[in-house]
């Protein structure tokens, strides 16, 4: 092998390393850091420290609220009742559960009013009206979501339910939800 | 060799490029720039504005700062909130709802965040800066220009009118214009402070009674002397607008006697001669849709008009449907229709709907013990609130209809709910499901026995089909029937009941 061809191959290989190298520094900085997805489809850094709650599903088969656990990262209150709400529209792991309203709505807003009042503003993109349900669906619906944010976040007592930036005297024609909601355990399936 | 050099300055290029494009930071969001400004009193100050759905959005900052109150983002992180005067509101990007404590002010459009803090709608300023100061908002878009006023003083009639019915003092005020107002309320004194405007009283002030001793109206108070021991509440009546305060002896025996007084008719039950049958949601409301389409508002209009021709062909009654066609109705009117028709017994009619397709059967179902507690509980906290005397004016009533109907009338519920139940598992063949429970709104408020029916569900194919047929639509109307007449004949052969205030010596 003659000098040049020698030359040749060590700078080739240098320059081949760098560019390697750089390819690799430029995707870590993109991603930024370690991520994955929540239960709720949300990505999250899982690096940080999470935290456990206990989502409240309608079952297919029997008229009650069934626990599934997940983890969330550790947050403000805010974030943690989006984390929440989004994990309940995304739907449960359990194939007997169903996600409580379609997955098409969208958490607008939170806000904590006095009182241990919280109020869950949802929207569907293009519809003036919350979904059509039964008043079982409607009924499981409603407490999927209050049970589940209520009783996971501390100095909740009562959660009002909001479409559009109003409150509805009834979601879907049956349930009272023109005032703030208590959760109903009574839903709720007895643990396994 | 100069081929070699030139390939390293392009990968140093590249690489230098790749780590430049990773460490910059992202653009800020593209801002419209538009500004606009407002003009207070003799000032102009810049506003930005931005376009929205539904009005031109507004820099909030800029106005706090002249106008007065503070605006800081909230603890949770997106809310945000503005104090003005003792009044704190809340608000976040993307809703179009502002909070004021409980009290949900709907938006005309949605507040932003924009680059120097939030961004809101016309309405937002004058739900907020309009109501606590006074101010009047008008925005001229040709000018860009933003117009704060603070409005000449107006002169407002008011007459003040005071009755007492059946223990119940209540003296209404009514204004010849929506006055700004505020409420002073302690032991035995209410006052009432008009903030901006003149009053004059054409009529005099009218004599007191036991229970409000003196009505007193001067240019800028309206001054109520109560009895010892009596208790309060007010409402707002709107067209025209009427400011009511009901006064009543404070002893939790003595008002609990006067709100049976006021509310039930003073007529024994003697009988079930009315009853309504509420056909659930219609309109574009359309309740639970089947597999194949069929909509919950149509069976249940087709079913609750043939109920009501086999009632009144059967039976020696009256018989009213909230709905004859298909329509929208709220579930407050339905209520309020049969409480009109001082009916003897409300039927809402349902028709069911599972997440899954294996549920069926028919079902019964009274107001939830649970939401009758809570609704008490509100009933308390409405009568423990003071200063804010611009709430749902109806509230208050509905909260009294609603106690007293259900404390006389749930267990009338339940018994009637277990004959519809029997009646229906007969017929159907049905295991018995049981009389249930829930908060469903249409309950809420019925100042008689109610009970809301779900006859199937369509969210099982079998009897999806089934609820679509006449042969079996009949054999639901005549188990309904039979109940009725059951509860009917139970009712009006029971000894009377001469304890009440009925009219009957």
């Amino acid at each position: 092998m003659s000098e040049r061809r020698r030359a040749l191959l060590i700078a080739g290989a240098v320059v081949a390393g760098l560019l390697l190298v750089g390819l690799v520094l430029w995707l870590s900085r993109r991603d930024g850091s370690t991520s994955t997805r929540d239960a709720g489809g949300t990505e999250v850094d899982s690096t940080g420290p999470m935290v456990s709650v206990t989502l409240y599903y309608p079952s297919l088969s029997d008229r009650r609220l069934h626990a599934e656990e997940r983890s969330i990262p550790e947050s403000t209150r805010e974030e943690k009742v989006r984390s929440i709400v989004a994990a309940l529209l995304e739907g449960p792991q359990s194939q007997m559960l169903a996600a409580p309203l379609p997955g098409t709505i969208e958490l607008a807003g939170v806000f904590f009013g006095e009182g241990g009042v919280i109020y869950l503003d949802l929207r569907q993109p293009d519809q003036e009206r919350p979904p059509a349900l039964g008043s079982l669906e409607e009924l499981l619906a409603v407490y999927s979501l209050v049970d589940s944010v209520a009783l996971n976040t501390p100095g909740i007592d009562r959660v009002a339910l909001l479409w559009n930036g109003s409150q509805p005297e009834s979601f879907s024609g049956h349930v009272d939800t023109a005032r703030p909601l208590t959760p109903n355990r009574k839903l709720l399936a007895e643990s396994p | 060799m100069r081929r070699f050099v030139a390939f390293c300055w392009l990968a140093c290029a590249l690489l230098t490029s790749l780590g430049a494009e990773a460490q910059e930071p992202a653009p800020p969001p593209p801002t419209s720039g538009l500004v606009g400004r407002a003009i207070v009193g003799s000032e102009s100050i810049p506003v930005a504005l931005q376009p929205a759905d539904g009005g031109t959005l507004f820099a909030l900052t800029p106005l706090v700062r002249r106008l007065g109150g503070t605006l800081e983002q909230g603890a949770y992180g997106e809310s945000w909130e503005l104090r003005i005067l003792e009044t704190l509101y809340t608000f976040g990007p993307n809703s179009g709802a502002l909070l004021r404590g409980e009290d949900i002010l709907p938006l005309s459009a949605m507040p932003q965040i924009g680059a120097t803090g939030p961004m809101v709608p016309l309405d937002f300023l004058e739900q907020t800066f309009g109501d606590q100061l006074g101010l009047q908002f008008q925005w001229e878009p040709a000018t860009a220009t933003l117009l704060v006023r603070r409005p000449i003083s107006r002169t407002l009639e008011v007459v003040p009118e005071l009755v007492q019915l059946q223990g119940t003092s209540t003296l209404a005020l009514e204004f010849s214009d929506t006055p700004r107002y505020r409420i002073d309320e302690q032991p035995g004194l209410i006052e009432i402070e008009i903030l901006g405007d003149r009053l004059v009283n054409p009529w005099g002030d009218p004599p007191g009674d036991s229970l409000v001793r003196q009505v007193q109206v001067g240019e800028q108070k309206i001054r109520l002397r109560l009895a010892p021991g009596t208790a309060s509440q007010h409402y707002v009546l709107r067209r025209p607008f009427r400011l009511v305060f009901d006064v009543y002896p404070s002893t939790p025996s003595g008002r609990a006697a006067t709100e049976v007084q006021r509310i039930v008719p003073p007529r024994q039950r003697q009988g079930i001669r009315t009853i309504v049958i509420d056909p659930g949601h219609g309109g574009s409301e359309t309740g639970a849709i089947g597999a194949s389409g069929t909509e919950e508002k149509d069976l249940t209009l087709a079913i609750a008009r043939s109920l009501a021709r086999a009632l009144e062909r059967r039976l020696p009654v009256k018989v009213v449907l909230t709905r004859s066609e298909d329509l929208q109705m709220s579930l407050d009117d339905r209520t309020a229709l049969a409480n009109q028709n001082k009916a003897d017994l409300f039927v809402s009619l349902h028709v069911n709907s599972s997440y899954g397709s294996s549920a069926q059967g028919a079902e019964t179902y009274i107001l939830s013990t649970e939401a009758s507690d809570e609704r008490a509980a509100d009933a308390a906290a409405a009568e423990n609130q003071s200063g804010e005397g611009d709430g749902d004016p109806l509230y208050d009533l509905q909260l009294i209809l609603w106690d007293l109907s259900q404390t006389h009338h749930l267990s009338e519920s339940l018994r009637f709910a277990t004959l519809v139940q029997e009646e229906l598992n007969s017929a159907l063949e049905l295991r018995d499901r049981g009389v249930k429970q829930a908060p469903f709104r249409v309950l809420m408020g019925a100042a008689m026995p109610a009970v809301l029916v779900e006859l199937g569900f369509l969210s099982n194919p079998t009897e999806e089909k089934h609820l679509e047929s006449l042969d079996y639509q009949n054999q639901l109307v005549d188990s309904l029937v039979r109940a009725i007449a059951r509860y009917k004949t139970l009712v009006e052969s029971r000894p009377e009941d001469r304890s009440g205030t009925g009219d009957t010596p």
